[in-house]
């Protein structure tokens, strides 16, 4: 048991000493998972939104699609943009394989389900005499779908934070495509595994507990959005 | 004879394969009060949407000014910016009361200055002064009725359709909303179409009163529209005539014995207001059966 402890407290001291290479890792995770939630955002939302206002045939095998990608494995995601970055892949040639590009490309597919699907949930959650009054207001199409939108903005915010808490917590995809380089594409999840696997807590510790703080903040984020909603 | 404001011609709604709605011929002139009553179900609402445009009908046409919009997106878009409508349940948007009045104005692009004039003054007209910044989540039922017809009317439309605006109000406030309707009505010419429950309010009111039964219209007449004077001419013998008049007369044949200084039956212009038109306290308006 001593070593845990003492692990624990060297980890500590790294987080308040403001450690180079902790500090690196977790500015590097929150680059990589931040760049792959706004990608995902700008194309999820606006798609999210168009399903969720418009009736077309295939609406609910679409949402039925979208919602068993939610719960995508990260591996899976990780072999399929390995397959399209690595030399023998379709998209070689950009030699982005190992880069952060890399793993902003696969977290941003990961979270583009959840993205779509929430957005979708939220969209269609709002009243639609919500729409009807927007329009008996004088608002064209686009004004009556941004009145929809701004209704759902607590639902379409909780989708983004929930979406960013898988990119930053998922390891697969960022070691497949990532490599865990060494102040290249080394984040907070693949950094805890490799010194676990070391054997060495105290930095693995650390991380994790950043990590940890990230997840809280992000569920008092959560909390206070449902609690402003009711 | 002028093109009426609106025209429903052998409108049809259909929910389910059942016939909602049969509407043979409807006109309602350009600064009519027009007041659609009728008990549960008959089709007030649904005819409503119609009207506005807001729902398309399953067969025959609706005009505006002569014009046909259903079917042209641009045609659409001008003619709604001209009429507007309060549903009967009414959506708050999750803002503030500033920012769901000033909503009608914005979409039209206003100035700043100019929509907060507007605001100002349409939130002054339904009794709401000084409610700007409130969060409309928070707002009584009563209030949020007004706020609604308080967007309704920032943006001056040409045709106002109330869908029973005084359902949830109390006395006070319902007496507030019947002033601003004759007040909208008269000095500014808007057409108003009002749908309601409330056969006292028909009395009160007076104008092109719409019976609707079964999707279909029974009767229609042409009450005078009266300038209160007192409040007892706006509120007669409540209790009695509450009970007489109560909807659950509104079966049977109409109209044989209204009293002839009451109901103007000719179809046209409004009658003045008068001493001569005003019911006498306490006669009915309308038969009991
Ligand atoms: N979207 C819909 N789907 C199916 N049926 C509907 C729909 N809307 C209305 N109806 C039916 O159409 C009929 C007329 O409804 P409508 O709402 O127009 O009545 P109303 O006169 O406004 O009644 P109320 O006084 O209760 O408001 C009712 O039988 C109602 O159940
Ligand atoms: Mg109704």
């Amino acid at each position: 048991m001593e070593y845990l402890w003492q692990g624990l407290i060297k980890a500590l001291k790294l987080i308040v000493s403001l450690d180079r290479e902790v500090f690196g890792i977790v500015l590097l995770s929150l680059r990589v998972s931040v760049t792959a939630i706004v990608l995902s955002a700008l194309v999820g939302m606006p798609l999210g939104v168009l399903v969720g206002l418009r009736r077309f045939p295939g609406k609910r095998l679409f949402v039925t699609i979208v919602n068993t990608l939610m719960a995508l494995p990260t591996v899976v995601v990780g072999l399929l943009v390995y397959t399209m970055l690595s030399h023998r892949g379709p998209l070689g040639v950009l030699g982005l394989l190992f880069t952060p590009a890399a793993m902003i490309t696969a977290q941003s597919i990961l979270v583009l389900p959840l993205v779509v699907g929430l957005t979708i949930v939220g969209i269609t959650g709002v009243d639609p005499t919500v729409r009807k009054t927007a329009v008996s207001l004088g608002a064209n199409e686009l004004q009556a779908a941004l009145a929809v939108v701004m209704e759902a903005r607590y639902v379409l915010l909780a989708a983004i934070i929930a979406a960013f808490g898988r990119a930053i917590a998922e390891v697969g995809a960022a070691m497949m495509v990532g490599g865990n380089i060494k102040g290249s594409t080394r984040v907070i999840t693949t950094a805890i595994a490799l010194e676990t696997g070391k054997g060495e807590f105290e930095l693995a510790f650390a991380l994790g507990i950043v990590l940890l703080s990230v997840a809280a903040l992000i569920n008092t984020a959560l909390y206070k959005l449902q609690a402003g909603v009711r | 004879m002028s093109t009426p404001k609106l025209r429903a011609r052998e409108l049809q709604k259909f929910y389910n394969g059942r016939k909602i709605l049969d509407i043979k011929d409807l006109a309602i002139e350009k600064g009519e009060l027009c007041l659609i009553v009728g008990p549960n179900g008959a089709g007030k609402t649904t005819l409503l949407m119609l009207l506005s445009f807001l729902d398309l009908p399953d067969r025959g046409e609706v005009y505006y000014d002569g014009i046909n919009p259903n079917g042209s997106k641009s045609a659409l878009l001008s003619v709604r910016r001209r009429l507007t409508l309060v549903m009967q349940r009414p959506v708050i948007f999750k803002t503030t009361v500033f920012k769901n009045v000033a909503y009608g104005l914005r979409v039209r692009h206003l100035r700043r200055g100019l929509i907060r004039e507007k605001v100002t003054r349409s939130l002054s007209l339904v009794g709401l002064s000084g409610y700007e910044d409130r969060n409309a989540l928070n707002l009584s039922q009563g209030e949020a009725q007004r706020v609604a017809l308080a967007r309704a009317i920032a943006v001056e439309p040409e045709v106002l359709m109330l869908d029973e605006p005084t359902a949830n109000l109390d006395p006070a406030n319902i007496r507030t909303i019947e002033d601003l309707v004759r007040l909208i009505n008269r000095e500014l010419g808007t057409t108003v179409v009002i749908v309601t429950h409330d056969m006292l309010q028909v009395r009160r009111l007076g104008g092109h009163v719409i019976f609707l039964s079964k999707g279909t219209i029974i009767r229609e007449e042409w009450l005078p529209q009266i300038t209160p004077q007192t409040p007892s001419d706006l509120w007669p013998d409540e209790a009695i005539e509450g009970e007489m008049l109560n909807l659950t007369t509104f079966r049977g044949k109409l109209g044989t014995d209204y009293p002839p200084d009451v109901v103007e039956r000719r179809r046209g212009t409004a009658l003045k207001p008068g001493p001569e038109n005003r019911p006498a306290n306490g006669a009915p308006v309308f038969p009991t059966l």
